[in-house]
């Protein structure tokens, strides 16, 4: 078993480490492709590069990623958690099938040659999540905090991670209550955020310039560079008097999922992470693929599920057939001029198709699971929805 | 009472015409035109009117040769110099040399505006700027209006002030261009009434609009500033100058006629030494500058006579200037006297009072060529890269001396939606040798202000303190981004592209002490545009999208899960299975009723 994991993780290094040295000029092709570099995670708009040190830092960011996505899915939790038992629970890949999973996925690889500060978001919510699973809800409060101070709407997966949390604490005598526990870790991120936020005003100086300059860009979508999400070409072509209404309702929108899921899902706490992590990665206002790379990383802790769903086929086509023609279409549009904003445009949507339909079959498979755990003789029987 | 009107009108010219003649007497009005043949048979035509006015009576608003427009304006936004250009053309410095006026009475392609503002703080300066620019846009039709924020710099290092002016004024420079402007007859007009004799009479009657915008080159400039002798005694100084760059040959063509016609066989000039010259193949030599040509072909007018208000007296007599060798003829009208001065190349004209002048060139070939400096310094300046999605910038410098080294400053405005990496700045030098080297770019440039842009807000403001040593070029790169705006942002020709504005190089030269400035021609910038027909179908096939995973979600959360028998069981009891049952039920008995009939 250590054997595996080693030979895992080592591959996917070596892999990452050929590629830059076979490939030399893939790390700056990469960060400028802007499927992949968004305005809010572009290594060029950082820093001067000096390539090796720094790829081989980042290789390892996405290492430790990929050991924390390990430590979740060893953990179990997305098969038995304390109010849910799923019922297929041998249809399973383990710790390092997953991380494997995710760490050859060429949008990770893509993603990380690429240096996208995307990573470190990938992790900090990798981490809250891991350590909560592991009972350890101080750390998880912390990781959210940092995630959340990186990118803004990590914040949004609070309420699933600490009821992740309470569901580890509540198997521990002496559980508090909800509500306190709620209000507890809730007060600790914002003490991280804050304290993050503090580092910060004392390195720039200036608060109000260094807040409407960071989460201002997040949140009011100044920028309309293209990328594979939905705000970009919708902004652009919006009228100016609707502007500001517009971006409320696509961040209530946004924002909305996440009372849904979780009312809907409050037994599965996990289960409400990972279809979140699918809704940043289609709905968050400067997506890239490291967003759906992240999705596609957490998704396969429900292998499971994967009997239950009904479209897979029509949804990985649908990815595939985007992912190819995105760069051949943004080409056109781009350099060859033959070709118009619409091309890119039509196939960011059918990218956000694809992965909306992968969302929704596996929001249905999950209820799905626990009608049939709480049906067990009815198990593969033709349902309806009513 | 029309009567009345009418007899007092003698009165008042009478009046008029005393007072005038009054202050004539201590008149301070020069006006003054430089004839300079270039190579390529070009024609530099350097017009220059310049007057004084007392500060004191500047102060009463007492004008008399300031326009009093112009001079309210300047009170009212608290200008205390004031620089404006309006430029078309390309200088070609390869053919022509340097600059008139060393590069000081020119601007970039378009508006140019840069002034001296005395405010407490930099708000009330930019309030002060905004007034200024809205009215100098009324008074010369020209759309200074749209000198905003983003357009709107303050240079470190790049201007000084002309002008002596007190220690007590804050003064806050401000800079603004509008490289897309195109400078046409309606800033002429504006421009000739400023000028005392409005264009009627003396020089200025030269300046048609038709030969000035069909220039290779033309520049007219108004500057404003006050001059202090030693002894203290202050004068708000006014100077206007056009300085155009006109090709003969294209000049001389008729307007009722002016199509181009290929020329004549036999008035081809051939080079005869290629060795493929014969009756029908032609080498055409270059243009020499040997051609015949007067004022009034070249300008399409006379120039009438000189202008009453100007000093004629001590040694600015002489309002017509031209330079070429002595040798050669030159014809002018009755009554003007030629003189000639030492250098061997300029000769002055002292013209008649209200008598039209005219000069004129025959053809005649000359051995000696007026003298021609080399510019200290070439400047070029490109956007390199393709496609609309990132690009590059590269400035060439080139510094012809074999001797010195030559130091400036590299003044550049970049509009917010261009992005560029300083940290990409990168500098390569190429000496005589052919070899380039890359450099650091700490050892070519010494000093550098940068000023991020904000989007939507300020643009980028570069200013760099450069060496090139002699007998080198040196070419700097970086590289920016183009960034996508929102489709109200785009002009109504999107694709044509982006102006960016000229470069501003000051060279300080030690020598001359004067700095010599040298503008970069503009750019266009393609930005990716989106497809302007689209914004209801945008938003129309993006809420579609999002209303599908939006309803797929939610659908799927909000209803149970049950199997195919519940589901039928469960249909039956709800409102629908209700009334399908009824029907069902009613068909029943009406087929029950059919059935006993039979």
């Amino acid at each position: 078993m250590i054997d595996r994991k080693f030979v895992v993780f080592g591959a996917a290094f070596v892999l990452r480490l050929l590629l830059i040295c076979l490939f030399p000029s893939l790390p700056d092709l990469l960060t400028g492709r802007v499927e992949v570099s968004t305005p809010v995670n572009s290594f060029k708009r950082h820093a001067k590069s000096s390539p090796l040190p720094i790829a081989v830092f980042y290789f390892l960011v996405d290492l430790l990623n990929a050991y924390a996505l390990l430590k979740i899915s060893e953990s179990g939790q997305s098969i038995k958690s304390r109010l849910h038992t799923a019922v297929r629970q041998h249809v399973r890949w383990d710790g390092v099938s997953v991380a494997a999973w995710f760490l050859f996925n060429p949008f990770t690889i893509a993603t990380c040659l690429a240096r996208s500060t995307s990573v470190f978001t990938t992790s900090g919510i990798l981490f809250a999540v891991s350590n909560a699973v592991g009972g350890n809800s101080i750390n998880a409060m912390l990781a959210l905090g940092f995630a959340s101070y990186l990118s803004l709407y990590p914040a949004l997966l609070f309420i699933p991670l600490v009821l992740l949390c309470y569901d580890r604490r509540a198997q521990e005598p002496n559980a508090p209550k909800v509500a306190l526990y709620v209000v507890q870790h809730a007060g600790l991120l914002f003490a991280s955020i804050a304290g993050l936020l503090g580092l910060s005003c004392l390195i720039t100086g200036n608060f109000w310039e260094f807040m409407s300059a960071t989460y201002g860009f997040h949140l009011l979508v100044p920028d309309l560079t293209p990328n594979v999400g939905l705000w970009w070409y919708f902004f652009i072509e919006m009228f100016d008097s609707f502007r500001e209404f517009f971006l409320g309702v696509f961040w209530l929108h946004l924002a909305s999922y996440v009372g849904g899921l979780t009312a809907r899902f409050h037994r599965q706490p996990l289960f409400v992470i990972t279809s979140l992590l699918g809704v940043f990665a289609i709905f968050k206002p400067y997506p890239s693929i490291s967003d759906a790379s992240l999705f596609f990383a957490v998704l396969p802790l429900y292998r499971h599920l994967f009997p239950l769903m009904r479209y897979t086929f029509f949804a990985v086509s649908a990815i595939l057939y985007s992912s190819l023609l995105g760069p051949a279409f943004y080409h056109l549009w781009i350099y060859a001029g033959s070709g118009n904003a619409n091309f890119f445009y039509a196939i960011t949507l059918v990218w956000s198709l694809g992965i909306s339909i992968l969302l929704a079959d596996t929001v249905f498979a999950a209820l799905r699971d626990e009608w049939e755990q709480q049906n067990p003789d009815q198990k593969g029987a033709e349902v309806r929805q009513v | 009472m029309t009567v009345l009107s009418l007899l007092s009108l003698p009165l008042v010219a009478l009046l008029l015409s005393f007072c005038s003649s009054t202050v004539v007497a201590s008149s301070d009005y020069h006006e003054n035109l430089l004839l300079h043949p270039l190579p390529q048979s070009a024609l530099l035509a350097s017009f220059n009117f310049r007057s004084n006015t007392s500060q004191e009576s500047f102060d009463q608003q007492h004008f008399r040769y300031l326009p009093r427009a112009l001079g309210q304006i300047l009170q009212h936004a608290q200008t205390k110099e004031l620089h404006l250009r309006f430029t078309t053309g390309r200088w070609d410095a390869e053919s022509w040399g340097p600059r008139p006026w060393n590069g000081s009475k020119e601007g970039g392609t378009g508006v140019e505006l840069w002034a001296w503002i005395d405010a407490p703080n930099d708000d009330e300066a930019f309030a002060k700027w905004i007034t200024l620019t809205q009215s100098l846009s009324g008074l010369f039709c020209a759309s200074l209006n749209f000198v905003d924020s983003t357009r709107t710099t303050r240079p470190v290092v790049s201007f000084e002030p002309f002008g002596d002016h007190s220690e007590v004024d804050q003064l806050h420079l401000l800079h603004g261009t509008l490289p897309g402007e195109v400078v046409c007859t309606e800033n002429l007009t504006p421009f000739l009434k400023l000028l005392p004799c409005k264009g009627k009479a003396g020089i200025s009657s030269l300046l048609d609009g038709h030969k000035l915008f069909d220039a290779a080159w033309q520049s007219m400039s108004v500057d404003i500033q006050p001059v202090c002798s030693p002894e203290g005694d202050c004068v708000v100084q006014i100077e206007q100058t056009v300085d155009m760059v006109l090709d003969i040959d294209r000049s001389k063509r008729s307007r009722s006629n002016p199509i181009p016609r290929p020329v004549p066989n036999d008035e081809l000039v051939c080079d005869t030494s290629k060795p493929y010259h014969s009756g029908d193949t032609c080498y055409p030599l270059g243009k020499t500058n040997d051609k015949a040509w007067s004022l009034g072909q070249v300008f399409g007018r006379n120039l009438d006579g000189i202008c009453p208000l100007a000093d004629t007296e001590g040694s600015h007599e002489e309002s017509v200037c031209l330079q070429v060798p002595h040798e050669r003829g030159v014809y002018i009208s009755q009554g003007a006297q030629e003189i000639k001065k030492d250098d061997g190349f300029t000769r002055c004209f002292k013209l008649a009072p209200s008598t039209p002048f005219d000069l004129s060139i025959p053809q005649q070939t000359v051995n000696v060529e007026v003298p021609l400096d080399e510019p200290v310094l070439h400047a070029e300046r490109t956007i390199v890269g393709n496609g609309q999605e990132r690009g590059g910038m590269r400035i060439i410098f080139s510094n012809p001396s074999n001797a010195s080294a030559v130091d400036f400053i590299y003044f550049e405005t970049l509009p917010w939606f261009l992005r560029p990496y300083i940290h990409t700045l990168r500098a390569t030098i190429t000496g005589r040798d052919g070899v380039s080297r890359e450099l650091p770019a700490s050892k070519i440039v010494k000093e550098t202000y940068y000023r991020p842009a904000i989007d939507r807000e300020r643009g980028t403001q570069l200013e760099l303190s450069l060496s090139v040593p002699a007998a080198s070029t040196v070419t700097l790169t970086y590289d920016f981004e183009k960034a996508i705006l929102r489709y109200t942002e785009y002009p109504p020709d999107a694709n044509r592209g982006f102006n960016v504005a000229p470069a501003v190089i000051r060279i300080v030269d030690n020598v001359h002490h004067a700095p010599i400035y040298i503008r970069s021609t503009s750019l266009l910038l393609q930005l990716p545009v989106p497809d302007f027909s689209m914004p209801y179908n945008v938003i129309i096939l993006t809420s579609t999208v999002i209303a599908l995973a939006f309803g797929t979600i939610f659908n799927i959360l909000i209803r149970r899960v049950v199997s195919l028998d519940q589901a039928s069981a469960l249909g039956a009891t709800t409102l629908k299975g209700r009334i399908v049952s009824k029907v069902v039920a009613i068909q029943d008995r009406f087929r029950g009723k059919a059935t006993k009939v039979e």
